[in-house]
């Protein structure tokens, strides 16, 4: 209980001590600044502005006489500059200012269009009828670094199937101070089809801001599959008034060899004889984009059939070229008649193969119908001897 | 004797005038009594019944699976569940009627003392067998047309849709197929009729080969199959020889030989009759009809035979025939 009690009594003396220690200090601020008859001020005296830019600065007249209009000048201005103060939205000359209640103007300096860049000093004057105030002030014009494009590729070069597409992505980096609307474009063979896409919108125009980067994906596609193999070179461009940038992208396309297999007429059925051998003009086409090789040619036939192919392989195949081959087709000799189905496939040493299905109408021999033919004409025969032999009795 | 006989046969070779003289005179009357006879028209009325019974039947199930081919064919082929197809009937209603026409054919002349004054007219016995034969045919072929086409019409009517040139040229080698295996047993009736003098024992024995090949030569050809190609170890060869015996032995009964025809003119989805190994079907597009050429081929031997066998069963009854003393 005692020793709560003395803890209470030190809180209380530290508080009383810090209240005593505060009042003393404001009192003595007061006390020690002197009092300026006219002052001019501004927060920021020294600025850094770009050229073509114009400076603003707030300044900030006080007095602590009276009443008083102060005039306003600015000395030292160098030669072409030019400099105005503005208040309450117009072009001043002077203020007025009393005492307790500052009085701000804005100042504004613009410089020449050919401005140099280096340090440059004004001196803001401000003067009424008995005092004057200096309020020196420093511009630094900074040089502009000129606006420049540039693009960044990540993989120049892609390598795809004739019917993919070919997706670059590509960072556009504005290396300037200026915030620049670039224009893009692209040259390519025309057969491809190039978007640029920001995201997931396409785009023709692209703000991009000062020292900063746009990333874009380029989109190439061919518009037909069976585009030659080889590498089509892409060239972007972006541009924006005399500022340009441009890259070079190139898209391989690896050919693909496309095996199909019909018949000069593209009729799919035909007759055949039991047992006897009949021939079947197929055609190989490649309509792919690379050479199909080593093609070799096989049929699925009904058992007891034989096949074979003349050529039975071929070498190569050229994209675009088609050869014809023939087919040697002998049914089984005890075959029903009736339609069956024979399956010629086309395989090429890599790629898919290509198969068709031709149907064949068996038919039979017509000797058996001869032989009937002959039975009828012996019944016949035997009638005719019957009559000749038995007639008139 | 045998002297006497070579001198009878030359003067046969320098006999007068055509041996067909007077045929369509037989003809004509014949089938004048044919087709006015009472037993005919209870034929001709059972065949109706049959066919408007079969092809109604038929009608009901071809309207419910519409979008086939050969829906004509179907009439005749079609059976509902009671009734078997029309062909099913046909199969003996044709033989029927051919015993009918057939049996009394040349004994009732005889009996009833005709004969003679049939051939004392100018006409050889010749045009008189072959008239009596023809003119049973005729009958026969008549009234098959007139159902093909009563039933042909009526499926018009029905089905609304006109039959194809295939369907009808089908149509008409059915008809050619049925007419002749109606006229072997035309031809065994006459033949029996030629032999036997009463035309009961005739129509008995017609009726008896009939029933023989109908009913029994299945039985039998199975029998003889077993007998002839036993299978002593099961294998494959062993069992395929003996079907195709027996194949082969019931394609001697008429029954099979029209059944088998009717099949493959009426199903174009025919292929083979009877035994068919599967590799023969391996790659075979089932189902899909034959053309009409290879279903004629495929019959072929049938119809033929069916003339063949017609023709010599005539041969026989008219050496038969030639050789009677018929001046009783």
């Amino acid at each position: 209980m005692k020793k709560a009690f003395v803890v209470l009594l030190v809180c209380m003396a530290l508080i009383g001590g810090t209240a005593a220690i505060a009042a003393a200090q404001s009192g003595e601020t007061t006390t020690t600044s002197q009092p300026v008859p006219l002052q001019i001020f501004t927060t920021y005296p020294s600025q850094v502005v770009g050229a073509n830019e114009t400076a603003s600065l707030t300044l900030t007249v006080r007095t602590t006489t009276g009443p008083q209009i102060v005039a306003l000048d600015v000395r030292d201005l160098p030669e072409n500059w030019t400099a105005s103060f503005r208040g309450g939205g117009r072009i001043v000359k002077s203020v007025f200012v009393q005492p307790e209640q500052d009085a701000t103007v804005d100042l504004r300096l613009e410089p020449p269009a050919d401005v140099a860049s280096g340090t440059y000093n004004f001196t803001v004057v401000a003067r009424s009828d008995s005092e004057e105030a200096e309020l020196p002030v420093e511009l630094t014009i900074q040089e502009r670094a000129p606006a420049r494009l540039a693009f960044e590729v990540e993989l120049p070069i892609l390598r795809a199937r004739a019917d993919s597409t070919f997706r670059y992505n590509v960072t556009l980096r504005n290396a300037g101070d200026e915030d620049l609307l670039v224009d893009l474009s692209s040259q390519a063979a025309p057969v491809f089809n190039v978007v640029f896409k920001s995201g997931s919108n396409e785009v023709v125009t692209l703000p991009v801001k000062a020292n900063s980067t746009e990333r874009l994906t380029i989109e190439v596609k061919s518009l037909i599959n069976n585009i030659r193999a080889g590498t089509y070179p892409i060239t972007i461009q972006a541009r924006s008034g005399d500022v340009a940038a441009t890259t070079d992208l190139s898209a391989e396309i690896i050919g693909l060899s496309v095996i199909n297999l019909t018949t000069p007429d593209e009729r799919l059925s035909g007759d055949a004889e039991a047992g006897k051998e009949t021939t079947v003009t197929l055609v190989v086409q490649n309509t792919g984009t690379a050479a199909a090789r080593n093609v070799t040619l096989s049929a699925t036939a009904p058992s007891g059939w034989t096949t074979s192919f003349d050529p039975a392989e071929l070498p190569e195949i050229a994209a675009g070229e088609q050869i014809e081959v023939t087919a040697h087709l002998k049914p089984a000799e005890k075959a029903l008649s009736g339609d069956y189905n024979v399956t010629f496939r086309a395989t090429p040493e890599e790629g898919a193969n290509a198969s068709v299905q031709y149907r064949v109408t068996l038919r039979t021999s017509t000797m058996w119908g001869l032989a009937g033919l002959a039975l009828i004409a012996i019944a016949i025969g035997a009638v005719s001897l019957a009559v000749s032999r038995f007639g008139r009795r | 004797m045998a002297q006497q006989h070579e001198t009878t046969l030359s003067a046969q070779r320098g006999r007068e005038g055509s041996p067909w003289t007077g045929l369509w005179a037989v003809v004509a009357k014949e089938m004048a009594d044919h087709l006015t006879s009472v037993r005919m028209q209870i034929l001709e009325l059972l065949i109706l019944i049959t066919a408007g019974g079969t092809v109604f039947g038929a009608l009901q199930s071809i309207r419910s699976a519409r979008g086939d081919n050969f829906l004509f064919l179907k009439l005749f082929t079609t059976s509902t569940d009671p009734l078997p197809a029309f062909v099913g009937f046909l199969g003996f209603l044709i033989p029927l009627i051919a015993i009918s026409l057939a049996f009394d054919a040349v004994n009732s002349e005889f009996n009833q003392r005709t004969l003679s004054r049939v051939l004392a007219q100018p006409i050889y016995r010749d045009a008189f067998l072959m008239g009596k034969f023809l003119a049973g045919l005729f009958t026969m072929a008549l009234v098959l047309v007139a159902i093909w086409l009563l039933i042909t019409g009526l499926g018009i009517f029905s089905l609304g849709i006109a039959p194809s040139g295939e369907e009808v040229a089908r149509g008409l080698l059915f008809l050619l197929v049925a007419i002749f295996y109606g006229g072997i047993w035309l031809a065994l009736a006459l033949l029996f009729s030629t032999i036997f003098r009463q035309p009961a024992t005739a129509a008995l024995a017609s009726i008896a080969v009939w029933l023989f090949f109908m009913v029994f030569w299945s039985m039998l050809a199975s029998m003889l199959a077993q007998a002839l190609a036993p299978i002593r170890l099961g294998l494959i060869d062993e069992v395929l020889a003996q079907a195709e015996l027996i194949q082969n032995l019931t394609r001697i009964s008429p029954n099979t030989v029209f059944v088998e025809a009717t099949m493959g003119l009426l199903n174009p989805t025919t292929r083979s009759f009877g035994l068919v190994l599967p590799s023969q079907l391996q790659g075979a597009l089932l189902g899909s009809p034959l053309p009409l050429g290879e279903s004629v081929l495929l019959i072929w031997p049938h119809l033929t035979s069916l003339i063949a066998v017609t023709i010599l069963l005539f041969t026989v009854a008219y050496v038969l025939f030639q050789r009677q003393e018929i001046r009783a």
